[in-house]
């Protein structure tokens, strides 16, 4: 068993004189889920499609259970991949696509098994067009499992998905991961890379800005937690009197606390001064926030 | 190569297909339909009787025998004169065709020594090119029976039968080229179209390979080529009583011609759709590959009164092999002129097959 399943190092990719991918370097441990972040165009795909050995790198080591993706076919016999907006022959069906999978990779699956552990056995004679969004991924997700694969190349699997459909395919990350497969997952939803992956690494411009554990991203580079009270003019002159430095944004007042016990304080003052607020709340600096620090940076 | 693989590809490919009725019905009904089209316009006539003057310098016996197998097939009202002068004559007479035997005819036949007839007309070259080409192949029918068998059998009965006259005949090779030139359009809608929604980047991880994408298309292009194929032959059959050689080996030599005809259309088709990168280029490199095919392969016009230029152009065009290849076996029933036709096709298809499978990219 692989216990480093994918390992990259000075990955460099070049289309023309655009550095897509540059010198970028992470491990993919067994059983982990790893998530690439970035904006568009931060070279997270292109990364991807070197990974699954469609793409040909200008420099660097890649190395996928033990194989170079570039040169040996083998590898897809132990990789699933759902590639970004999963397309397929339109006028199958999810069943037909499952047994041609099946016939290539030389297994015997019962369709309909398969297509229950993404929860589509109910579309299983739908031809794909007529598959929602989700569907579509779901069953891109089911199609990625026919090998059974130790590493799975998940691209942006829930992009464009409503909240239940998207909710749907967390749950079944869940599950792979729960199976000890190990997963690279790349998503604009910082929600999802803080639900599921154990790593992240947050890239822009074709480089790796940070890695680390959500958590720890997080610890690396938060601020301070924030105070949000909906108030109207006499708040935030009473809030210059008391000397606090606020930003008004979409009807809030925003103050930066040095910690929780702070907050209680200013309302109290507040209250004593008979001014009225509408609401309130306290917002600790999450994921997105960090992604969007270190990516204007 | 894998045969599951290509087995695979052919049983989703199918499936699918069926599903698109639009897709069915130009594959397999929209031939039928011209048949029955064509066969309905001309398929209960003949060709009408044309006007024939023999001019015969020969006059020994080969040359009169050959007059009368002519006559024979009903397709001229043959009168036998002297005519001076040739020109002059189809000026004023338009509707007749002169055909000149020269004095040399039957001493050439017993020297075993080249031997040439002449054909003039003066009335439309599609008209004249089509009794030109029956003609010819009743002149090449009777040559050839000399061939091998030598003067002694040279007083056997022959049959001109099956140069039958009936025009529904002459359009069957062209309907059956029509439905080869439809797969061609299908590759060259789905090369882009696969490429774009990376459906090929799904073959390439799930391990199909190109050529085993190639070969299962003509496979499954070929099922249906042949259903329509049949229904033409059948309908023009038993509709219009279409006069076409139906032995085991015209039948087996009419397969390969198709085999291999779909092969060569399936892979150019492939070819084209890799030069069209979207699908409003795909119709203009459909109709640049269609038109002149259509035009100047003798699918619905007889290329024997064609300017010389036009003959080159057509040689090199795959539909012409194509096409003459199964004029020959089914309506010439000459197996053995066939052959070089059907080399030709084999050869272009192979070729065309491996540069297909070298040159298609499955990655975006």
């Amino acid at each position: 068993m692989n216990e480093q399943p994918v390992i990259v190092k000075n990955l460099v990719k070049k289309y023309g004189d655009y550095v897509a991918v540059n010198g970028i370097s992470f491990e993919i441990k067994k059983g982990q889920v790893f998530s690439l972040l970035g904006p568009n165009g931060a070279g997270k795909t292109t990364t991807v499609e070197i990974l699954e050995g469609l793409r040909k790198r200008d420099a660097g080591q890649v190395e996928v259970l033990g194989m170079d993706p570039e040169v040996s076919k083998e590898i897809y016999n132990k990789i699933g991949i759902l590639p970004q907006d999963f397309t397929f022959v339109q006028n199958s069906t999810p069943k037909e696509a499952i047994e041609f999978y099946c016939k290539l990779f030389g297994r015997k699956l019962d369709p309909l098994e398969l297509l229950k552990t993404v929860e589509l056995e109910d579309r299983a004679n739908v031809p794909f067009s007529k598959l929602s969004g989700g569907q579509k991924q779901k069953l891109g997700l089911a199609l990625s499992l026919i090998n059974d694969p130790e590493v799975l190349f998940l691209d942006e699997p829930t992009a464009g998905l409503d909240p239940k459909s998207r909710r749907n395919i967390w749950q079944i990350i869940e599950n792979l991961k729960k199976e000890d497969r190990s997963i690279l997952l790349t998503s604009h939803y910082l929600e999802e890379a803080e639900l599921l992956a154990d790593n992240v690494a947050i890239m822009n411009r074709g480089k790796i800005v940070d890695i680390g554990s959500p958590k720890e991203l997080i610890l690396r580079h938060r601020g301070k937690d924030l105070l949000y009270i909906k108030g109207g003019k006499f708040l935030g002159e009473a809030l210059e009197n008391l000397g606090i430095q606020f930003k008004n944004e979409d009807g809030y007042f925003i103050l930066g606390l040095n910690d929780s016990k702070e907050a209680i304080e200013i309302l109290k003052r507040i209250d004593e001064m008979g001014i009225p607020f509408d609401d309130f709340m306290i917002r600790r600096e999450n994921l997105e926030d960090i992604f969007l620090k270190v990516t204007e940076e | 190569m894998k045969l599951k693989n290509i087995a695979a590809y052919f049983v989703l490919h199918a499936k699918a297909y069926i599903r698109t009725r639009s897709g069915v019905f130009f594959q397999i009904l929209f031939p039928v339909i011209l048949i029955i089209m064509f066969g309905f316009l001309f398929g209960s006539s003949s060709v009408t009787p044309q006007n024939l003057i023999i001019v015969n310098h020969d006059n020994g016996q080969f040359s009169t025998q050959f007059i009368t197998a002519l006559s024979e097939t009903g397709t001229f009202k043959i009168k036998v004169e002297n005519i001076s002068n040739i020109r002059q004559f189809l000026d004023q007479n338009p509707n007749y065709m002169i055909m000149v035997i020269p004095s040399n005819f039957t001493a050439n036949i017993l020297n075993k020594s080249k031997v040439t007839i002449q054909v003039y007309s003066n009335s439309n070259p599609q008209v004249s090119s089509e009794y030109a080409g029956i003609i010819n192949t009743v002149f090449q029918a009777y040559i050839n029976s000399f061939n091998g068998k030598g003067l002694s059998s040279s007083l056997q009965v022959y049959d001109y039968s099956g140069v039958s006259s009936r025009t529904i005949n002459y359009y069957i090779p062209g309907l059956i080229g029509f439905t080869i030139i439809s797969s061609m359009f299908s590759m060259l809608y789905q090369v882009p179209n696969y490429r774009r929604e990376k459906i090929f980047r799904q073959f390439k991880i799930a391990g199909l390979s190109k050529s085993e994408w190639i070969i299962g298309s003509s496979l499954f292009n070929l099922t249906f080529n042949l259903i329509a194929d049949a229904l033409i032959i059948i309908i023009a059959y038993i509709l219009f009583g279409a006069v076409l050689y139906y032995n085991p080996l015209n039948v087996l030599m009419m397969l390969i011609i198709i085999v291999s005809g779909n092969l060569m259309f399936i892979a150019l088709g492939a070819l084209a759709g890799m030069v069209s990168d979207n699908e409003e280029t795909v119709s203009i490199v459909g109709n640049l590959i269609l038109f002149p095919m259509m035009f100047l392969s003798g699918v619905f016009f007889p290329l024997q009164f064609a300017p010389g230029y036009v003959k080159i152009i057509s040689d090199f065009l795959p539909l012409t092999y194509f096409i003459n290849a199964l004029n020959y076996v089914l309506i010439y029933n000459n197996i053995e002129g066939s052959l070089y036709m059907i080399a030709i096709l084999a050869v272009s298809s192979i070729a065309l097959f491996a540069l297909s499978s070298k040159l298609l990219k499955f990655e975006s």
